[in-house]
């Protein structure tokens, strides 16, 4: 998908003047955090689960390289074959090339955040395959011609209703014609339509949340069961995943599962965990003849020595979407590429360019949030912080902000000149506002104002009030 | 594409160093097997596992014997007008099963037109009210996820308190791993419309799991 990061003012607000998409986020968002409320509530070593959880990823990303070709090693010793793309161009050739090294005509596909980021249904699409997502959310929105708005649950965005509407115009060729007025009679015509896609599938694609460097293992979390039809029933299974996946044993991938499931859904463990481990064998009565894992680099190599290796621990569990409150007001769609929220907005510059996403950094208000409940503790403030250093180092930020924060240095080395500037600035908002207590206009600051009023300043500034205090004080003690 | 491969190692490497070093110490790490946090819990796991198994929407009865499975899985179906067709597992102990005759009885994998199919657990987790499966001769995986109904059988001895003890067995077996290890917990579901959960998305409407409390001569 080609980003439109770009656009990002544009987008946030369509989407706030979108009332279907406002219900949407208000429902989604109450749904999701109080599932893993409880969820957590009901766990009381999280924070234990959580320290755990920093030290398997970290002692994993320092030893990354050896995990890796352990991975891949175990990968061959049970059948199957690992492939590596630097980027997502290689990762798009080396997937069409195996479809079509397997003859293949059609291709159900497991969800995979990592598909999208390479652009996967395009490329191969373009190449003729008749590709079917399975994941209902995935279908719902392949339908819809548009990408994903959360990276656990893509179709979040959309009403019951426009569901049922696009599976009248699209299911009428299966001869499918049916007004859908409930929930159940949706979920059922997605089932009936995509068992026969399972059937017929030369090729399935899977993501994986988990590589296992000890056995070779890739771990999918899913709750549908299309995951393990999509992997079972083709002749070829494929698993699209990135590098820093990798996880040394299987011991440690179970303290990942119970952060992932809570922090995600709120549940213990999804419906089902599965472990793959290669093509059938030899005795065994079904499972795919080929196994292939494709594993994308994309920039990740080079952020393992940088200011943002912490992100190389994100377990992709949305969490972070769910509580950020620019998230919950403007939706997935308006941050214009594959990851949005706090982790998409500390991704999206990585592998999209600053410059192509410049806005996203901004768009945060480093309330925190987001770290405090990221399983794997990772300082999304902090990293977002540093794409506004670098956007401002690079001069890709607005000439008007970079003069502000020009102004605000001098002040800041100066503090002289900063209490007699605030001073004046006081008063002069007092006087703004005498009359209403407040102040609905204010220059250089309307779009602030335009929906809100500025209270006006209480009396002085912070250090007058102090130093008065101060003042007094001393002159009681000599009294 | 090896010289993709040549890259990104080389990129890797150039991130960190002392890579001889790390090598005995992964070797290590990898043959510890050292286990994380586990959740603690009181319950006896047989009573957790239960109750786990139920609050995920899955149904569960327990039989003294092998020879009460057909009974069993006969009242089930009547209960939920199931036709009383079944394709089960080829396992060493559901072939021995003597069934009624009004239920019908293939050991296959599954195919399409499936309605109902019966299964073994290679062991259940009392943490999560989890059934371990896994692919082999006697357990193909189709079985788990084709049917509307599925019924598994768990002996009541392999019922263990966390997912670790798996990996403890699977490394006991000596055997390298199966094709695919499912961990099944409750039937599949799915929240994609407006947040409410749908059971019976892709995979199956109904679980219900049987657990046979006596340990079947070996
Ligand atoms: S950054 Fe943390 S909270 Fe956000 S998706 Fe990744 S692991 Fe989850």
């Amino acid at each position: 998908m080609k980003s439109k990061s770009r656009n990002f003012k544009k987008n946030a607000v369509a989407a706030l003047a979108n009332s279907t998409l406002q219900k949407a986020l208000q429902n989604a968002k109450d749904g999701f955090i109080n599932k893993r409320k409880i969820a957590l509530d009901a766990l009381p070593e999280f924070e234990q689960l959580r320290s755990n959880a920093y030290k398997i990823k970290e002692h994993t990303l320092k030893n990354i390289e050896a995990y890796l070709k352990q991975f891949e090693q175990q990968v061959k010793n049970s059948g199957g074959e690992v492939h590596w793309a630097s980027n997502t161009k290689e990762a798009q050739n080396i997937i069409v090339k195996l479809c079509q090294d397997a003859g293949a005509r059609s291709i159900t596909k497991g969800k995979s955040m990592v598909g999208e980021e390479v652009a996967l249904n395009e490329a191969l699409e373009k190449a003729g395959f008749e590709t079917i997502e399975t994941d209902l959310g995935e279908y719902i929105i392949q339908l819809a011609e548009e990408p994903p708005s959360h990276i656990i649950a893509p179709a979040v965005h959309k009403s019951q209703q426009q569901i049922a509407d696009l599976f009248k115009e699209h299911h009428k060729k299966y001869n499918f014609k049916s007004k859908l007025e409930t929930i159940p009679e949706i979920v059922d015509e997605a089932r009936k339509v995509l068992r026969d896609k399972f059937i017929q599938a030369d090729v399935g694609i899977t993501g994986a949340n988990f590589l296992i460097a000890e056995t070779g293992s890739t771990v999918i979390v899913t709750n549908e069961g299309n995951g393990d039809l999509t992997a079972s029933l083709p002749k070829t299974h494929i698993v699209i995943s990135s590098i820093e996946k990798v996880v040394p044993t299987l011991e440690d991938t179970s303290v990942l599962l119970r952060l992932l499931a809570r922090s995600a859904t709120g549940q213990e463990i999804t419906s089902y965990t599965t472990f793959f481990n290669g093509p059938k064998r030899n005795t065994d009565l079904d499972g795919p003849e080929s196994f292939h894992v494709v594993l994308l680099d994309n920039k990740r190599s080079e952020m393992l020595n940088g200011e943002f290796h912490d992100m190389l621990r994100c377990i992709h569990c949305g969490a972070c979407l769910n509580h950020c409150p620019v998230y919950n007001t403007i939706g997935g769609h308006a941050y214009g590429w594959v990851y949005p929220g706090p982790m998409g907005s500390v991704l999206t510059p990585l592998m999209q360019g600053l410059k192509e996403s410049q806005h996203l950094p901004f768009a945060s208000t480093l309330c925190g949030r987001c770290e405090e409940v990221c399983p794997m503790s990772i300082p999304l403030p902090q990293l977002l912080r540093q794409h506004r250093i670098q956007a401002h180092k690079e001069k890709i930020n607005s000439t008007r902000s970079r003069l502000a924060l020009k102004l605000w240095a001098l002040f800041a080395l100066h503090p002289l000149l900063y209490r007699l500037a605030t001073n004046i600035f006081v008063k002069l908002l007092s006087w703004l506002g005498k009359t209403t207590g407040s102040i609905s206009q204010l220059p250089f600051s309307h779009a602030w104002t335009r929906s809100r009023d500025l209270p006006s300043p209480q009396g002085q500034s912070f250090i007058s009030a102090w130093k008065k205090q101060q003042k007094n004080k001393r002159m009681s003690k000599h009294d | 594409m090896t010289n993709s491969r040549r890259e990104i190692f080389s990129r890797l490497q150039q991130a960190s160093s002392k890579t001889e070093q790390k090598t005995v110490t992964i070797k290590e790490y990898l043959s510890a097997h050292k286990r994380g946090v586990l959740p603690v819990y009181s319950e006896n796991i047989v009573k957790r596992f239960i109750s786990k198994v139920e609050s995920v929407a899955a149904t569960i009865e327990s039989i003294k014997n092998i020879t009460d499975l057909s009974t069993a899985i006969y009242k089930y179906m009547s209960c939920y007008n199931i036709e009383p067709k079944l394709v089960a597992a080829p396992s060493e102990l559901l072939k021995q099963v003597k069934w009624q005759k009004e239920i019908t009885v293939e050991y296959r994998a599954a195919d399409a037109k499936d309605i109902t199919t019966l299964t073994m657990a290679y062991a259940g987790i009392a943490e999560t009210g989890s059934l371990v499966l896994c692919s082999g001769k006697e357990s193909p995986t189709t079985l788990n996820f084709m049917p509307d109904n599925n019924i598994c059988v768990i002996q009541k001895n392999k019922i263990y308190p966390y997912m670790e003890d798996t990996w403890d067995l699977l490394r006991k077996a000596g055997e390298t791993m199966p094709r695919s290890i499912n961990f099944i917990t409750g039937p599949s579901r799915t929240a994609d419309i407006e947040q409410t959960i749908q059971l019976g998305a892709h995979g199956p409407r109904r679980l219900h799991i049987i657990i046979l409390e006596s340990s079947p001569p070996r």
